[in-house]
């Protein structure tokens, strides 16, 4: 009988293949054997197919409604599936993908996720690797002077995972107009009297601005504005989706709807629109933007999958979230501040500015 | 052959009694005060001559006082420029610095400048103390009140020098400047930290999508309407009420000019 999880196997030795960023290629880790995805998806259609199937098998056989009664609502949000390798069972959230075996360690993916309608148009392959998200994140640590001195040394990266986050893309139009009040001044002096003469003029710029494939993260699981800041993605190397990049790595389905997304790519083209038209204002004094009225035109919405390394680290007991852009190693986060080499740089700071001014203001009055 | 060396000796001494005659003439010229618009009494330029030539000899630092009716007679690049012209023509001041200072007033325009020579004499009137010693004359010269405003100028620059002597000259106060100073390098300080605090947090959600523009802003409307004008006045400030001077540098030493 089929299952509904696929390992991709090493035709040569039976080894679990992984998607390696830096070759983008599978490769296994036994023989050393390297694949093109176009190769191991061609191979694995056919099982890929089944696997589905036997997912969608599974969900109409079973009566769930009982198990909801009995279990609330945390029955609907797990599901259970049974690794092909060593044949233990794999507990995994409704909208896993693309997960790893905890007994034999052999990644998995769960077709069925991406099957139908819930196929992603695109995916962008990691590119690199957890050595270079590792590195990305000492890096990042450098340079800090208000970052506490034991954080980089005590605290241990808890977990690093690769995931493929699912995002909405959105194409479409922003068409609109925005006022400003701006002013310019003249200054003129005339006998004892300084005189400020002030035009106001009532500014008014229209016009339109097309984007293309605005992502918004489609995983409730993914902080938003961890995802907004580790963009832009470099869309020339996206590829039609396939399940062949994504083991070796996490993978979830959308789990947040295309309308709920829809509002925050509205929110960002009309302000890209907004700061555009500003930008045309020139030769003022001021310039404040007293209304705005922009339409949007909406095209079409793609789906697809981006690669972002997550490292959780800890740290007297709190925990501390990176994410790094998979393709290009932009890293983004939060870090602890030292309150006392923030008052330390203050006052290494303030010391010798004081000291220079007080010493050049002392020899001036000599 | 003892006549050659006599008269010899006779034209040496001839021409060296020449020329100390010619430096006694160019001393004649310009005493310590030279009243050429005549705006003295006689006895007021005894005096003042009087006074200025005790102190001059008492701190070795000549205090000198020019009237003329037009300082371009002197140089017409500027009432400063002619003070200290005059000043280095007839080689004021005294002691091997040719240490001094020197009031002009030119009354065609109501012209004054004031001119600082010599390590002593600008260690006595630094910037500070010029702007100081303007304000015990002008005020006298404005009322036309000129030899109140020149003795006052001779007693404060002896007070000056005095002090000078004493090695208290007088100086401003940099109480207020130098807390000044502290609070703006607190400030920078504080805006240095708070840049690199922001930096610690490099997450921020995103309110544009510029990144993924396909096609250009289109400007389709771009109008510029002028709706009102307004208008608002304040009175300049004014160091002193009556005129407005300013501190020169020039001729290898300082002072300041200005009109009363």
């Amino acid at each position: 009988m089929p299952t509904e999880i696929t390992n991709y196997q090493c035709p040569a030795c039976t080894g679990p293949l992984r998607f390696v960023g830096a070759s983008g290629k599978l490769e296994c880790e036994y023989c050393g054997s390297s694949f093109q995805a176009a190769e191991i998806q061609a191979l694995y259609a056919e099982k890929e197919h089944q696997a589905a199937q036997a997912g969608q098998e599974a969900e109409s056989q079973w009566d769930t409604s009982g198990i909801c009664r009995d279990w609330g609502v945390e029955a609907e949000a797990i599901k259970a599936y049974s690794c092909p390798s060593c044949g233990a069972e794999l507990l995994c959230d409704a909208t896993t993908a693309a997960t790893a075996c905890p007994y034999c360690g052999n990644p998995s993916v769960v077709p069925g996720q991406f099957s139908g309608a819930l196929r992603p148009d695109y995916i962008l392959p990691f590119r690199l690797s957890k050595e270079d998200a590792i590195r990305a994140l000492k890096r990042h640590y450098l340079k800090k002077p208000l970052l506490p001195a034991t954080f980089s040394k005590a605290n241990h990266l808890q977990e690093i995972k690769g995931v493929y986050v699912p995002f909405w893309m959105y194409d479409g139009r922003a068409d609109g107009s925005v006022r400003f009040h701006a002013t310019q001044t003249h200054t003129y002096s005339s006998g004892d009297y300084e005189t400020t003469e002030t035009s106001h003029y009532d500014v008014r710029r229209a016009g339109a601005i097309a984007f293309e494939k605005i992502p918004v993260d489609a995983s409730s699981k993914m902080p938003d504005d961890y995802m907004d800041s580790i963009e832009p993605y470099d869309y020339a190397d996206l590829k039609p989706f396939s399940t062949a990049y994504l083991p070796g790595f996490l993978a979830d389905k959308y789990d947040v709807s295309l309308e709920s997304s829809r509002q925050r790519a509205d929110q960002r083209c009309a302000g890209s629109l907004a700061q555009a038209l500003a930008g045309t204002v020139t030769g003022y004094a001021t310039c404040i933007e007293t209304a705005r009225d922009i339409c949007l035109h909406r095209g079409k919405v793609h789906y697809a999958l981006l690669p972002v390394w997550l490292l959780n680290t800890k740290w007297e007991g709190k925990d501390f979230l990176f994410a790094v852009n998979g393709q290009t190693g932009k890293l983004v986060g939060k870090l602890p501040v030292s309150p006392r080499r923030a008052i330390g740089l203050f006052a290494a700071i303030a010391a010798p500015l004081i000291a220079i001014s007080v010493t050049a203001l002392l020899l001036m009055v000599r | 052959m003892k006549k050659r060396v006599l008269s010899l000796l006779l034209v040496l001494v001839t021409v060296l009694a020449l020329c100390a005659a010619a430096a006694g003439q160019s001393e004649a010229q310009l005493g310590y005060v030279t009243d050429r618009a005549q705006l003295l009494g006689k006895s007021q330029l005894a005096q003042l001559e009087k006074m200025a030539g005790a102190v001059s000899r008492q701190f070795q630092v000549g205090v000198y006082i020019v009237t003329v009716e037009d300082f371009r007679s002197i140089h017409s690049d500027g009432v400063y420029k002619a003070t200290y012209t005059l000043y280095h023509n007839h080689s004021l001041g005294l002691g091997p610095d040719r240490d001094g200072i020197l009031l002009l007033l030119s009354m065609d325009d109501r012209d004054w400048a004031m001119f600082c020579y010599g390590k002593r004499c600008e260690y006595a009137f630094n910037s500070h103390g010029q702007k100081q010693l303007e304000k015990v004359f002008l005020d006298n010269f404005r009322e036309n009140d000129w030899y109140g405003g020149f003795s006052d100028y001779i007693r404060n620059c002896g007070a000056y020098l005095a002090a000078a002597e004493a090695g208290k000259p007088l100086r401003a106060s940099p109480l207020v400047a130098i807390l000044v100073a502290v609070g703006l390098c607190l400030l920078a300080a504080a805006v240095i930290v708070t840049i690199i605090w922001e930096k610690m947090n490099t997450v921020h959600s995103k309110s544009t999508a510029n990144a993924y523009i396909t096609q250009a802003l289109q400007l389709t409307e771009k109008t510029d309407t002028f709706t009102h004008k307004t208008t608002s006045r304040r009175k300049i400030e004014r160091s002193s009420s009556g005129g407005s001077s300013r501190s020169e540098s020039g001729g290898s030493g300082s002072g300041r000019s200005g009109k009363f």
